[in-house]
């Protein structure tokens, strides 16, 4: 599987970016370089799983102008800064939901589809593509999310571990138990 | 949640698209503007806190204007319940260790018969300083070799013996008829007592039960309920509020019946 190269980084830019961080601690207008470089990861991110695009767009501005005010409590920890910036997107995506300005959305490409119906070992038929589409929508939405971030988003163990606070190994585990889960659902 | 929706091969948006909506003034401006949710700014700490202080500081007022006003201790009568009395010569034996390790309730009681008796022999002034002592620091700030001293005094207190205990239907403890429970004079105490109040705790079959009740009867509802219930139930009566026939506060013993259907 792809790796994502916005999000790994070699310590040197890691080192760079917390350079970045701590100039914008005391001086916001220094923030530029890191909210050019992560707006477009986290609009996808949140993009992804709703369907008003402006919304999307608001929502992307919210993260990060709470990202900027609560910079003084961001603590580095060896993982890139936009572990922390997913984090804040994912507690505002799900704040939207709550206010029901947005509707829990799942966008998936064919590709995908195509993907998982083969991992199920199963015909790629149309039938199925769409049995899948409405299992998709009946699974919690931990093991929705775990689903999204490795299948159709392409995320690595280590940075959906980062994301959801969890370690590598825990991410790997519970992938394949949501994977099996949808599994059963579409087996039914 | 509502039912999640599924939307298959949306039409991508493209990088310069994204980048073309990037505003990054306007988050600047916006963190800026983000300010606390009221209810974490200290203005509205300060009033709730200020609010909820002086709740408290009412309700304990409220509640200790409430309370009987502790009698003087010149005035003071106690009642000796006949349980407590054979603890006395244990206590005059001298061992002071042993009146040291003694309930807060005999410690004050000790005392404050000490004092009455103090007061009517005219004693010196450096054991009149003892009756000053607060009620908080009593037990610390008073000499035991003062407290085994005075004791063998309060044994022969007159008032003590001539006031009675209160009781009910005759009965001052221990098991109880539950017609004579019911008596309809209610608590009674020898002398001339009046009661203006006190506090009634029972565990009922349900629940456990602390009413405070004016008068000295006891009310219809609590025997319908014991009544009711027909098990033995230990009902306590204490925290009186009494005056004899002058006028003057009297303290009474707390004392416990177990009614008997």
């Amino acid at each position: 599987m792809a790796v994502n190269p916005v999000y790994h980084q070699t310590n040197d830019r890691l080192q760079e970016e917390l350079v970045i961080i701590q100039e914008a601690k005391d001086n916001p207008e220094r923030f530029g370089p890191l909210y050019q470089k992560y707006h477009e990861q986290i609009f996808r991110y949140i993009y992804q799983r709703m369907d008003d695009e402006h919304l999307a767009f608001d929502v992307t501005s919210q993260v990060f102008m709470k990202a900027l005010k609560n910079l003084h409590k961001y603590e580095y920890r060896g993982v890139p800064f936009s572990s922390w910036l997913y984090r804040i997107a994912k507690s505002e995506l799900y704040q939207a939901f709550r206010d029901r300005k947005a509707r829990r959305t799942v966008n998936v490409e064919s590709m995908h589809l195509f993907e998982m119906v083969e991992e199920f070992e199963e015909d790629d038929s149309a039938s199925n593509k769409k049995r899948l589409l409405q299992c998709l929508s009946l699974l919690k939405d931990g093991d929705l999310q775990l689903i999204e971030l490795r299948y159709f988003e392409k995320r690595s163990y280590r940075e959906i571990g980062e994301i959801l606070e969890i370690t590598e190994n825990n991410a790997k585990v519970r992938t394949f138990r949501a994977l099996e889960r949808l599994k059963k659902l579409f087996m039914k | 949640m509502e039912k999640i929706k599924t939307i298959l091969d949306r039409k991508p948006l493209s990088s310069e698209y994204i980048r073309s909506k990037q505003d990054f003034a306007n988050v600047v401006k916006g963190a800026k503007g983000l300010g606390k949710p009221y209810w974490q700014t200290n203005w509205f700490i300060g009033t709730v806190g200020v609010a909820a202080v002086a709740i408290i500081v009412t309700a304990v007022t409220l509640s200790s204007s409430e309370d009987p006003k502790k009698p003087d201790h010149n005035q003071v009568i106690t009642a000796m319940n006949a349980e407590s009395q054979p603890e006395v010569p244990s206590m005059v034996s001298g061992d002071l260790a042993q009146i040291e390790e003694t309930s807060d309730d005999v410690n004050i009681e000790l005392e404050e018969e000490t004092i009455a008796v103090e007061n009517d022999q005219n004693v010196p002034s450096d054991r009149q300083e003892t009756q000053t002592v607060s009620s908080n620091n009593r037990e610390e700030e008073i000499p035991s070799t003062t407290v085994a001293r005075e004791l063998p005094l309060k044994v022969e207190e007159p008032e003590t013996v001539e006031l009675g205990l209160p009781n009910v239907a005759g009965v001052t403890g221990g098991p109880i008829a539950f017609k004579d429970f019911c008596d309809p004079l209610g608590i009674q105490v020898d002398g001339g007592v009046i009661i203006h109040r006190y506090t009634l705790q029972y565990r009922s079959c349900a629940r456990d039960i602390t009413v405070r009740i004016g008068g000295n009867r006891l009310p219809p509802e609590v025997c319908q309920e014991i009544a009711d219930c027909g098990a033995p139930i230990e009902v306590t009566f204490s925290n009186f509020k009494a005056e004899d026939r002058s006028g003057n506060a009297v303290k009474l013993k707390s004392f416990s019946l177990v009614t008997v259907p």
